[in-house]
């Protein structure tokens, strides 16, 4: 009923004047749509409701997404400084958060050591990265990205943000029910975390912990479906998929593995779910009891939750890495001026971590009680898995090599991802291998892999993200000055805090510890020390996240005004206003080449926005690399 | 800018060094108790010794004539000196949480002991005084016994990726250092690449990023070298994860014992003289397991209520124990001593304190002994006493908590 159409005035004025935005040249778009399609632009909604809140831009949606995943990135923060606190200086007073477990002594109840380090994992995996990865970058950008108004299903893409609530009230509620938040780790292993008198998290908290999951499952995989559809059906003339960014390519390969890997996830959770409050046995050996309980009647397995809850959550460390490195690849891509080195290679390489993804999940169960000859072959996918990754690496560096390499916050992140991710890809070696595993399972070491891919990589590709697409997606730059304080900060304190847990890793500190100083082999002063250590160093990287929250409020209100291609990038996203108009671009753009031609020797300037064709003058493309 | 390739190259250099240091260094990985607190084990040793030959100073002056001779009441005094100061340094010791029980119990007994050679003193100083002695010559023993006793507790060193001690921890240990080769070298090249190219690419006026989309070539030697690389490890290590694990493999010997694990201890049992395990002459014990010096041993791993896992760090063997499931686990040592037992997998709220003490006996004989013994203390319960060592031995901090 309100259809207008696109040629009235855009309800917010984007700034389309100047040299680099992509005017369309007036040639015949190559293949994509119908034409028409320019003729179906709905006007911003005026209500402020529908507009900011309930509303269906995809740029809004992944805003709201951005925002909620921060503010969980400061609660799960926290709970991390808590374990930290606990394991420098066990059992000592916490200050001030002795209210936590009502309890008048300031002493952490060792129950309670164990809900943080539940909550803080699953916070940080399903309520941090993978919303600030998928939920705000995939939304914000696919559409950007691909040349498209929005996306496919834009009332799903509302609904999915809009399911992420009951998972964020659950999640945060689950600390008041009687019993307290879960304590079965976010990897909630059967019996601990279906038998009720087990541990006090299970009384209550596990059930909770089990819906917000849930919750979050159906948001993640409306986003999903929509992704996938949006990749395959809404690109500009011209886009082919070789011409995807690499950033597109991430998102929509996460979306695949995502839409295959959920389901099983789902079940789980509903299976678990039905063990807790239905009396089914999925998980219950026959005759468990457990703390003196009844007898269950059994005929379960408690494997089988392993089985199933690794053949997601193997695909989903990948689904919250694949989109850092898409990040990744056009940042140092964009600030090396340099094309991408191998950028079909990249691809396929992305396509490879995906399939393989799907048959390694029981390396997380070489010492489960599984059959080791399974085992040996979960052993030999893992290793092969490590190809793909290194492949990526040396491709950036290739990408660097030969460049003219700009240090600006977002680079030196991304520069970051790429060192850091190196170790955590070299420390997984260690634990493919089955036989080093035997020592390393479940100690430290494993900590140590996990944040060197999830904050050294994944969260340092997060903020390589944020400084790249701020002036995108608020209008304004961000303070380089600060972003590099920042950056510089953040990096010797994060490989301060996580870098000593590799030692006391090998030495074998055992993960999920509330207090390893029982242990005549810990209770020494290099192991003490070391945490100690590790907590300074946490503390500091914690308070170095204020210079971030500072820079971007400051540069929210009263940043330097961003014109629309500040970097001066070729991706489609910088050929419209900054913030882009509702409805994205004055005129779908059509696509003359991939995204990556920066510095052709026959371009004026050193880069080539992807709506502008080649010189004819230029060589043909090498079409085995780009 | 260069400061930033500095940045990452420092990173890089810090990170390769201590990655390589100190998995090799004896004192850091899996560091005895006794090297990491050397001075608090200097102390009881030096009790043990000087308790025992002040013993038998004094038992010398039991049946002497008269009162004792200057010499020998100057040696009473200094001995009583000493007690004293022991007495200080003792409860220093267990200030700082050294075998705090044991520090605290012989803290009292060095003041007994001095107490009681002071009296002995001041008696024989007056005449012949074989009570006093007695009374001092007890104190004395009692104290070194204890002291004797508190040595034993500690366990022993070892496990070291230098000088492994089991049959698994050498296989282990070999691959483990391979693969910090093959790593190591990958991170020094990769991180070596990077800090070169972000050194020598900066922006620069004037010059332009070369235009290349990359090389075929390149991308085929950067797949394939690493591909056979990692084939070849994954080939390598089967034979060690054979060896370790798989059934197929385990030598044909009766189990030892089974093992059950429990929130939160480990109940153990062991065949009784009848060599069958679940038969009533068993014998049971809590967060207690022997086995035999270079003899592999195979127990039954088991759990009665949740996961947990069957963790000996410096013999390189872990598996969960699984409710339902009933997992063969072989191991040995190639080392006598007393080890420690972990449990690695996430039980509930007292997963932190789930610790056994683990004896290798040097013989079969010294095992046997120990066998009978026990299963005799088990049969004929002597009146309750102090509670045994080892079932509350567990250090346990005071968390509150439910039971
Ligand atoms: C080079 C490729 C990689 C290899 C060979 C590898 C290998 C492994 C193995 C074998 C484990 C299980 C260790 C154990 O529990 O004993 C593991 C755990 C883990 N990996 Fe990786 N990994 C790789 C990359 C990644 C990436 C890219 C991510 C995420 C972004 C990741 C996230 C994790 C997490 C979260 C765990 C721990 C799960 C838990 O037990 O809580 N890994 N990895
Ligand atoms: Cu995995
Ligand atoms: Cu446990």
């Amino acid at each position: 009923m309100s259809s207008e159409p696109h040629h009235d005035a855009p309800a917010q004025g984007p700034d389309l004047a100047g040299p680099d935005t992509g005017m369309a040249p007036g040639t015949i778009p190559t293949s994509g749509h119908a034409p028409g399609h320019d003729e179906h632009i709905h006007p911003a909604p005026r209500n402020p409701l529908f507009r900011y809140i309930f509303s269906t831009d995809h740029k809004v949606i992944g805003i709201q997404f951005l925002f909620s995943g921060l503010i969980f990135f400061v609660v799960g923060g926290l709970l991390a400084l808590a374990i930290r606190w606990q394991l420098a200086w066990p059992w000592s007073d916490l200050p001030h958060l002795s209210a936590l477990w009502d309890s008048s002594a300031g002493q952490m109840p060792p129950e309670f050591y164990n809900k943080l380090v539940t909550m803080h994992g699953t916070i940080m995996i399903f309520f941090v990265i993978i919303p600030i990865l998928l939920g705000a970058f995939g939304n914000f950008l696919i559409p950007l990205m691909i040349g498209a108004r929005d996306m496919a299903f834009p009332t799903l893409n509302m609904l999915s943000y809009w399911f992420m609530w009951p998972a964020f009230v659950l999640i945060v509620f689950s600390f008041f029910v009687p019993g307290g938040a879960s304590e079965a780790g976010w990897t909630g292993y059967p019996p601990l975390s279906t038998a009720e008198w087990s541990t006090p998290g299970s009384l209550n908290g596990q059930t909770i912990w089990l819906m917000a999951l849930l919750f979050a499952g159906i948001s993640s995989m409306m986003g999903s479906i929509n992704y996938i559809t949006t990749v395959l059906m809404l690109r500009a003339p011209g886009m082919t998929l070789f011409r995807l960014p690499m950033t597109v390519w991430g998102l929509f390969i996460t979306a695949l593995l995502q839409a295959f890997a959920l389901p099983v996830l789902t079940s789980a959770l509903v299976m678990q779910l039905l063990d807790r409050v239905a009396g089914t046995n999925f998980f219950s050996p026959t005759g468990l009891s457990v703390a003196n309980g009844p007898e269950e009647v059994g005929g379960g397995h408690p494997l089988l939750w392993q089985h199933l809850f690794w053949f997601y959550s193997h695909p989903a460390v990948y689904i919250m890495i694949l989109p850092a490195m898409g990040i990744v690849s056009d940042v140092i891509s964009t600030f090396s001026r340099k094309p991408l080195f191998g950028y079909k290679p990249m691809v396929f390489a992305i396509g490879a971590i995906a399939l393989l993804g799907f048959i390694v999940w029981g390396h997380h169960m070489f010492q489960s009680g599984m059959n080791p000859a399974l085992g040996a072959t979960f052993m030999l996918s893992t290793m092969m898995i490590a190809l793909p990754s290194a492949i990526k690496t040396f491709n950036w560096l290739g990408t660097m090599w030969g460049g003219s390499i700009h240090f600006t916050a977002a680079m030196l992140n991304a520069v970051a991802f790429v060192a850091m991710f190196v170790i955590g890809g070299l420390s997984g070696i260690f634990m493919a291998a089955t036989p080093t595993d035997i020592h390393i399972h479940d100690t430290y070491f494993i900590v140590a892999h996990i944040h060197y891919v999830l904050f050294g990589g994944s969260s340092f590709g997060i903020f390589a993200a944020l400084y790249y697409w701020f002036p995108k997606m608020f209008g304004r730059m961000m303070n380089e000055t600060l972003g590099k304080i920042h950056f510089a900060l953040s990096f010797v304190f994060f490989n301060g805090t996580f870098f000593p847990m590799h030692i006391v890793g090998m030495h074998a500190q055992p993960r999920r510890y509330a207090d390893y100083t029982g242990f005549e082999l810990f209770n020494n002063e290099a192991v003490i020390g070391l945490n100690q250590l590790m907590t300074v160093c946490a503390i500091g990287l914690g308070l170095s996240q204020l210079i971030l929250v500072s820079n971007f409020v400051a540069s929210l209100v009263a940043g330097r005004k961003a014109g629309a291609n500040p970097w001066r990038a070729n991706t489609l996203e910088w050929q419209t206003g900054s913030p882009p108009p509702h409805y994205n671009f004055e005129r779908i753009p059509t696509v003359y080449h991939p995204a990556y031609e920066y510095s052709l020797p026959e371009a004026e300037s050193d880069y080539l926005p992807q709506t502008e064709p080649r010189p004819p003058r230029a060589e043909p493309l090498d079409h085995i690399m780009a | 800018m260069k400061a930033w390739s500095l940045l990452f190259g420092l990173t890089a250099v810090i990170a390769t060094a201590a990655f390589v240091y100190a998995p090799f260094d004896e004192d850091w990985w899996l560091p005895s108790y006794r090297a990491t607190n050397a001075e608090a084990m200097a102390t009881l040793e030096e009790i043990d010794a000087r308790s025992g030959a002040l013993a038998g100073e004094v038992e010398a002056m039991r049946d002497l004539g008269g009162p004792a001779s200057a010499e020998q009441l100057e040696g009473l005094d200094s001995g009583r000196r000493w007690l004293a100061r022991q007495a200080v340094r003792l409860g220093m010791m267990a200030d700082q949480g050294f075998l705090s029980e044991r520090s605290r119990e012989l803290q009292s007994r060095a003041a007994l002991a001095s107490e009681a050679v002071a009296s002995a003193r001041e008696a024989l100083g007056i005449g012949p005084a074989p009570a006093a002695v007695e009374e001092a010559v007890g104190a004395l023993e009692g104290l070194r016994e204890r002291a004797e006793a508190a040595i034993a507790s500690v366990s022993e060193p070892g496990g070291s990726l230098r000088a492994p001690i089991s049959s698994a921890a050498r296989q282990i240990d070999h691959l483990y250092v391979l693969i910090l080769v093959i790593t190591g070298l990958t991170f020094v090249g990769v991180m070596g690449a990077m800090v070169v190219a972000l050194w020598r690419f900066g922006a620069k006026p004037g010059r332009k990023a070369v235009y290349s989309h990359g090389s075929l070539k390149v991308e085929i030697a950067w797949t394939v070298i690493p591909g056979a690389i990692l084939v070849f490890l994954a080939l390598y290590q089967l034979r060690a994860w054979a060896d370790i694990k798989f059934k197929s493999s385990y030598p044909d010997v009766a189990p030892l014992a089974e093992v059950t694990a429990r929130q939160f201890q480990w109940t153990i049992r062991y065949p009784g003289p009848d060599g069958q395990i679940g038969t009533g002459d068993d014998l049971h014990t809590v967060n207690d397991l022997h086995f035999v010096k270079g003899q592999p041993t195979i127990i039954r791993l088991k759990s009665d209520d949740v996961l947990h896992s069957f963790f000996l760090p410096q013999l390189r063997i872990k598996q969960d124990a699984v409710p339902g499931m009933d997992i063969p686990v072989l191991f040995d040592a190639d080392k006598a001593g007393r080890f420690e037992l972990l449990c690695a997998e996430l039980c509930g709220w007292g997963h932190y304190k789930m610790r056994a003490q683990v004896t290798v006996h040097e013989t079969q004989d010294e095992f046997d002994e120990w066998l009978a013994r026990s299963l005799e203390e088990q049969d004929y319960p002597p009146p309750p006493a102090s509670d045994p060592d080892g079932v509350a031995a567990a250090a346990v901090p005071p968390g509150p908590g439910v039971e």
